[in-house]
């Protein structure tokens, strides 16, 4: 709980602080997902849950956004993640770049389709500018998915935390 | 798997309240967690500008110094002229007896962060209700109009930029009596902000160049800020009516210290926020 605790925290402080280029659509690396999505793939679902629902909230708070969507966007994904991972993850290098990219995609793409449904109107409603973020996140993601990935199986192995929660046969290394 | 499907549905059933509950309530939590990452900011910022200051020559600062010196002997003589134009005007008004107009005062403050969420085009400034701030107040920067108060924390509060879809600002041509809407367009390729400023009567004199201020109708923007400068002119498709496309006054990318504009009313209560916050 504690290195989760410290993920969410250090991962917020790091997406907020990164520069949104106009290139990535204003995109920020998506830090909080790709973490949530560490947790989808490794833990069960209430640690999962439990990521998806401090790391959304503070993510909405921080980011003026209206409370609940980035939880949901978050959860979605991590849902996804958790029940296939047997099936398609391999915990490899180029797994975790794909997944990365991926993830990124999602977690954007699934923010703007509830901000429509929530009748939010993104300035960014050029098509161009949506596209651009798509690709910009999807980049950042399969940037730094490995990173993290390693971090943080890395931080649990050092400190014990967590280990109780992980799936037997858990990928910690490429 | 039972015990999961029931902590999803629980999970489900919490957002589905939070999206029900009342804004106010929402926006405590929000604000609250932007307080506690306000000072994370500040001290980003700081560090940013520390690092900076490292990779800046002796020579770059001293030239940047002298620059500095001119344009404050610059602006001492703007004060000088201005302060005899005032005393000027205030003899005319009172030989007339005409009722002052209104005035307003601002509230300078520095940039914590820059599109804070990536959807809409927002900054973030140092100063929140704490400092009197409120709500739909405008904020300008050294160039011209920067945009509007959104969201207001009590050590933060959030600007909406005037290139936002979002913001329409009643306007006008400096020149002449020429009104219109003036409404954001997002940002170029290059990153340019542009804004189009809608509803001209077709006909009317407008040239490339011409300066476009507000017109203070509306109740929200005071007349006289300066929004930006006409690019080009053209008919709306409609037929009915000429637009034109604005390059905005402010330098968006360079945004660093704006100042949050108060009308009389608004000036009262900051001040009043003013003397608590020293008694504290």
């Amino acid at each position: 709980m504690a290195v989760m605790i410290l993920a969410i925290g250090v991962g917020m402080i790091l997406e907020h602080s990164m520069p949104s280029p106009v290139f990535a659509g204003m995109a920020r690396p998506p830090v909080l997902a790709l973490i949530v999505a560490y947790y989808a793939l490794n833990h069960s679902v209430p640690m999962m849950l439990a990521v998806a629902l401090l790391g959304g909230m503070l993510s909405d708070g921080i980011g003026s956004l209206p409370l609940g969507i980035t939880p949901l966007a978050f959860v979605a994904i991590g849902a996804v993640l958790h029940y296939s991972r047997d099936t398609i993850f391999s915990g490899k290098m180029v797994t975790n770049i794909v997944f990365g990219a991926v993830i990124g995609m999602s977690a954007t793409l699934i923010v703007f389709m509830l901000l429509l449904f929530l009748g939010q109107t993104p300035y960014t409603f050029q098509l161009r500018m949506i596209l651009f973020k798509l690709i910009g996140t999807m980049i950042y993601g399969a940037v730094f998915f490995p990173a993290i990935y390693a971090l943080l199986a890395r931080l649990e192995l050092l400190t014990g935390a967590g280990l109780s929660e992980r799936r037997p046969g858990a990928i910690t290394s490429f | 798997m039972k015990r999961n499907v029931i902590l999803f549905i629980l999970f489900f059933v919490l957002i589905g309240v939070l999206f029900c509950l009342p804004v106010e309530t929402t926006k405590s939590f929000s604000n609250a967690i932007r307080d506690v990452f306000a000072a994370q900011q500040v001290g980003f910022r700081q560090a940013k500008e520390w690092l900076r200051s490292f990779g800046r020559g002796k020579a770059e600062l001293l030239d940047e110094n002298r620059v500095l010196r001119v344009k404050i002997e610059e602006l001492r003589d703007e004060i000088r002229q201005s302060k005899n134009l005032r005393e000027e005007n205030q003899e005319l008004r009172d030989l007339l007896k005409l009722k002052a107009t209104s005035k307003y005062t601002l509230l300078a403050a520095q940039l914590l962060a820059r599109d804070v969420n990536g959807w809409w085009q927002m900054a973030r400034i140092d100063k929140g209700a704490d400092d009197g701030v409120q709500a739909d107040l405008p904020v300008i920067s050294p160039e011209g109009l920067a945009g509007q108060i959104v969201n207001v924390s009590r050590n933060s509060s959030d600007i909406l930029f005037l290139t936002n879809p979002k913001v329409k600002i009643a306007a006008r041509l400096a020149r002449s009596e020429i009104f219109g809407i003036v409404r954001g367009q997002g940002v170029s390729w290059e990153g340019d902000a542009k804004c189009r400023m809608d509803f001209i009567v077709k006909g009317a004199d407008i040239n490339r160049a011409d300066e476009v201020v507000t017109s203070g109708l509306g109740g929200v923007y005071p007349e006289g800020l300066v929004i930006g400068y006409v690019e080009n002119v053209q008919v709306d498709p409609s037929g009915l009516f000429q637009y034109a496309e604005v390059i905005p006054a402010a330098d968006f990318r360079l945004l660093d210290m704006v100042f949050v504009v108060f009308s009389k009313k608004n000036a009262d209560a900051a001040k009043t926020m003013d003397g608590k916050k020293e008694t504290r």
